[in-house]
Formats: C-alpha cells, sequence, structure tokens
C-alpha cells in the first residue's frame, strides 16, 4: 500500500513540475528543427581565429586550477569543522554546515555576475566565483565522506589525549586523503568547462570568444572552439581518470 | 602495592537500549597489577574499558584515578589523564596508511606539543625510544612499513608498542586477542604481561578465554550482564566460579 503512496506521491510531484516548467513536446519538436541551421552555419569549423585565441583557453585552465587549488586548500578545515566524527560540538558543525549552505546557494552565473562587478571584466573575478564554487563542492563531498568514515582510528588518537588537530591529522587525513585528491581532480575536470561558462558573462577566460562569436553570428569560429575545447576536456579527463585510480587503489 | 584506580558504583546506560550496560560496578587495581575482566559476550567489558578511558562517559558513579576524581574533567585535563592511560583495541586501530614507526608516535600525541607534532616533528629521543620499544618487539625489521601491510598478530603488537610509548602507568586492553590465532594470542600476552611486570604498569584486559585469563592474570574480574559477580585472585578462583557468570539464567 505504501509503496503504491509512494508512487502516486511522485507522479503528482513529476505532473506539478511538468505544468509550472511549461513543458511542451509541439515547442520541443520545434526547436529540434531549428538545429539543422545551427549544424550547417557551425560546418566546417573555421579554425583561423584559434591560435589567436589559444592563449585564452590557456586562461581558462589557469582558472580552473587557481580556483581549485585555493578552493581545496580552505575546503579542507572547513570540512574537518563541518564533519560530525571529527568535530563533536554540535553547535560548530551546524553552523559551518549553515554558511556552506548558504555559499552553495548562490548560482555559479550570477555568483559570476557579482565578481565581475566587484572586481572587474577580468580572469580574477572568474577565478574567484569559480573558488566559491569548488570550495562549496569538495567541502560538501569530503565532509559527507568524513560522516561516514570508521571512527576506530580516530577513537585510537582520541584514547592517548590527542587534541582536535591530532583527531584531524593522525587519525583522518591518512584515511580521507585519497578521496580528497580525487575530490579535487573531478572538481578541477568541473572547473575547465564552468571557466568557460562565466566567460560569457565577463569574467574571462575563452568563454569571452564564444559570447562575441555567438553574438556577431559567427557559429564556425564557436565550432572550432569547441572542438578545441573538447580536446582539452577529454586528455584532462583520460589524465585526472588515471590519476584518481592510482589515488584510490593506495 | 600501591592503589592506582578505584571505580565506585560505575553505571551506563546507552539511550537506545532498555538494559543497563554497567549496573553499579566497583573494584580497585593496584600499580603492576593485571587484572582480567571475563564474561560472557554483552557483559559490559567494552563498556567498562572505555568507561575509564571516558571514550564513553558512565551514566552514574565514580572512577579515581592516583586518588583524583576523573568523572568531571575536561578538555586538556582530560588529555593529560588519557595521556597516562595505553588503550588496546580488539581490532588494533592503527592508522592503516601509516607507518609502524608514526603509528607508535601517535601514541605520544597526548604528551608533545600539538602543533610540532601536526607538523611531524617529532624530537629524536621520541623516534629512538620508539624504535627501542619496536625492537624489544622484535618488530623492528618493519620500523617503515605501513601498518596495514603486516599481520594481525603483528598489528596487535605494534598496538602495544603505541600503548607502551606512552610510558603508561594503566593499559586498558579489549579483548586484545579475540581475532588472533592461538600462538599469536599467546605472543601477544606474554608481551602484555612483560610489559606489566618489568615496567610496573598496572594492565585492566578483557578476555573471553577463561584458560588465558587463569594463565596469565593475577586477578580476575567476573561480569555478567553488567554487574560484577565476582573479584577474585586467580588462586582462589575454580569452576564454580565461572559457572556464576556463563552459566547463570
Amino acid at each position: 500500500m505504501k509503496k503504491y503512496l509512494n508512487i502516486t506521491i511522485f507522479f503528482l510531484i513529476f505532473s506539478w513540475a511538468l505544468v509550472e516548467t511549461e513543458v511542451s513536446l509541439a515547442r520541443f519538436i520545434k526547436g529540434l528543427a531549428d538545429i539543422k541551421f545551427f549544424l550547417v552555419e557551425m560546418w566546417p569549423p573555421d579554425f583561423s581565429e584559434v591560435s589567436a585565441v589559444f592563449p585564452d583557453f590557456l586562461i581558462s585552465l589557469k582558472m580552473a586550477f587557481f580556483a581549485t587549488l585555493l578552493g581545496s586548500i580552505v575546503a579542507y578545515p572547513f570540512a574537518m569543522l563541518s564533519a560530525k566524527t571529527i568535530t563533536k560540538n554540535i553547535f560548530l558543525t551546524t553552523l559551518f554546515r549553515l554558511v556552506l549552505n548558504v555559499i552553495r546557494t548562490i548560482p555559479d552565473l550570477l555568483l559570476a555576475a557579482l565578481c565581475v562587478a566587484l572586481f572587474g571584466a577580468n580572469p580574477f573575478a572568474g577565478a574567484i566565483a569559480l573558488t566559491f564554487f569548488s570550495f562549496g563542492i569538495i567541502t560538501k563531498l569530503l565532509y559527507e565522506s568524513l560522516d561516514s568514515i570508521n571512527e576506530e582510528p580516530l577513537r585510537a588518537i582520541s584514547s592517548v589525549g590527542g587534541s582536535w588537530m591530532s583527531r584531524i591529522k593522525y587519525g583522518a587525513s591518512p584515511i580521507i586523503l585519497p578521496q580528497f585528491l580525487s575530490y579535487c581532480l573531478y572538481v578541477f575536470e568541473i572547473n575547465i568547462r564552468a571557466a568557460a561558462i562565466v566567460g560569457l558573462v565577463g569574467a574571462g577566460g575563452i568563454g569571452v570568444w564564444f559570447n562575441v562569436n555567438f553574438d556577431l553570428g559567427q557559429y564556425s569560429k564557436i565550432s572550432s572552439l569547441l572542438l578545441v575545447m573538447f580536446a582539452i576536456v577529454t586528455i584532462v579527463d583520460y589524465l585526472s581518470e588515471k590519476i584518481r585510480k592510482k589515488l584510490m587503489k593506495t | 602495592m600501591k592503589n592506582l584506580l578505584t571505580v565506585k558504583n560505575l553505571s551506563k546506560k546507552y539511550s537506545n537500549s532498555l538494559k543497563p550496560a554497567l549496573t553499579k560496578v566497583d573494584f580497585k587495581i593496584s600499580e603492576g597489577e593485571m587484572v582480567a575482566v571475563v564474561g560472557p559476550s554483552g557483559a559490559g567489558k567494552s563498556t567498562l574499558l572505555r568507561c575509564i578511558n571516558r571514550l564513553i562517559e558512565p551514566s552514574g558513579g565514580s572512577i579515581s584515578f592516583q586518588d583524583k576524581n576523573i568523572n568531571l574533567i575536561h578538555g586538556y585535563e582530560l588529555r593529560k589523564y588519557r595521556a597516562q592511560i595505553g588503550f588496546i583495541f580488539q581490532n588494533y586501530n592503527l592508522q592503516n596508511r601509516l607507518s609502524v614507526l608514526d603509528n607508535v608516535l601517535t601514541g605520544l600525541l597526548g604528551q608533545r606539543s600539538t602543533i610540532a607534532t601536526t607538523l611531524g616533528l617529532w624530537p629524536k629521543k621520541d623516534i629512538l625510544m620508539a624504535k627501542n620499544i619496536l625492537k624489544d618487539l622484535g618488530l623492528e625489521a618493519y620500523l617503515y612499513k605501513r601498518a596495514d601491510m603486516l599481520s594481525g598478530g603483528e598489528q596487535q603488537r605494534v598496538s602495544i608498542a603505541r600503548a607502551r610509548i606512552q610510558n603508561p602507568k594503566l593499559i586498558l586492553a579489549d579483548e586484545p586477542v579475540a581475532s588472533l590465532d592461538p600462538p599469536t594470542a599467546k605472543k601477544v600476552l606474554e608481551d602484555l604481561k612483560k610489559v606489566c611486570k618489568e615496567d610496573n604498569i598496572a594492565i585492566l584486559i578483557n578476555l573471553h578465554d577463561v584458560d588465558m585469563a587463569l594463565k596469565y592474570a593475577d586477578r580476575i574480574l567476573g561480569l555478567s550482564s553488567g554487574k560484577k559477580v565476582w573479584d577474585e585472585k586467580v588462586e582462589k578462583t575454580n569452576k564454580e566460579s565461572f559457572e556464576k557468570i556463563y552459566l547463570k539464567k
């Protein structure tokens, strides 16, 4: 009985979402028809500008790297303060989780636009926006992992009089470090794509060129940029997958 | 022998359980004494040891260590109290990805500067002490090996080394040989006995195996359903004593 009730509730919510988001099959089919226009315009890719904009690809990569590094460095102690297995003070863990939720509530593009308003239309604004984004994801993933670790090795540290810092350094870190590095690599992959997106609101990097070419209707140049982007993302994905697999084995 | 630990009316009731895990348990331990706690599963043996170390908060009663009540101590004071007590766990609780040497050094975390140890800066004398203890236990060949590369018996002996480096006044050992084969269990218990007698360290050890308790302990505490049933010198125990706790209906 409970099973049928759950299914009914699920379908009610699904139907409500369909209505509220104005989902229409006719509109979808009409949109698909327009794709032909874009495909024709995008082919063949025009690589004439790629060498000129390549430094901006590198800027996006650097933005992603900076943001992942800084975001993860800040995320590590924050996750420790948010994890119930590490920090036994329920007031502190609740407070830090609340702060984290506030940060994660801000949409990425809004954050990027805010950073552009604060720091100007340059890669620094994009890097700061991505740092907040990276910080939010890594902290959340890390404290959830910490909450499910075996607490016994941590108890061993407490049993000899180890402090909160000792519990982190000698109890939690040896267990969680491979997972933490794996999360950093995963977020770096996401950040490479996100670095292009934040450029759309003027936060520097290759996204600016996507925006310019889109406004000028130069779709063949967009397809060449997408192909280069695809190559970079594939290489980074491949390398990070290899490293992550190795990390999880240690 | 000087009295070291006094437990009076110690009780513990877990919030998720109807029955108390410990009910008004009292006993004393003197320096250099090896006391075994025996009893069936669920008798409250692990809870008793964890309450003494305050890894679990007692619900009632008092614990005095060197004539000082430790029930109400917190923070730095609690850490200093724990630093004087070694704890050996059934599943060793070593840090698997750290070396054997680092694992032994963690025994000193309550006695050294947090900043220095967090940075991995251990005094040379500590490293030398750890090496000497491992050598004494026949583990010098494994100094830089990862802890999880060792067998169960070797890991348990590393945890004895971790307790020993604390230079503790008391070692609490919670079923330290339950996961080991008989020859390895014998070796671990001999090591503990050696530590107890040579270094004058009191040991409170939970044991499942009555024969082992009779062979290695000076005194035995019989526990059943969270209550102390008897507390006798090994020479005074007999078949009836054990029947009281294992065949209790």
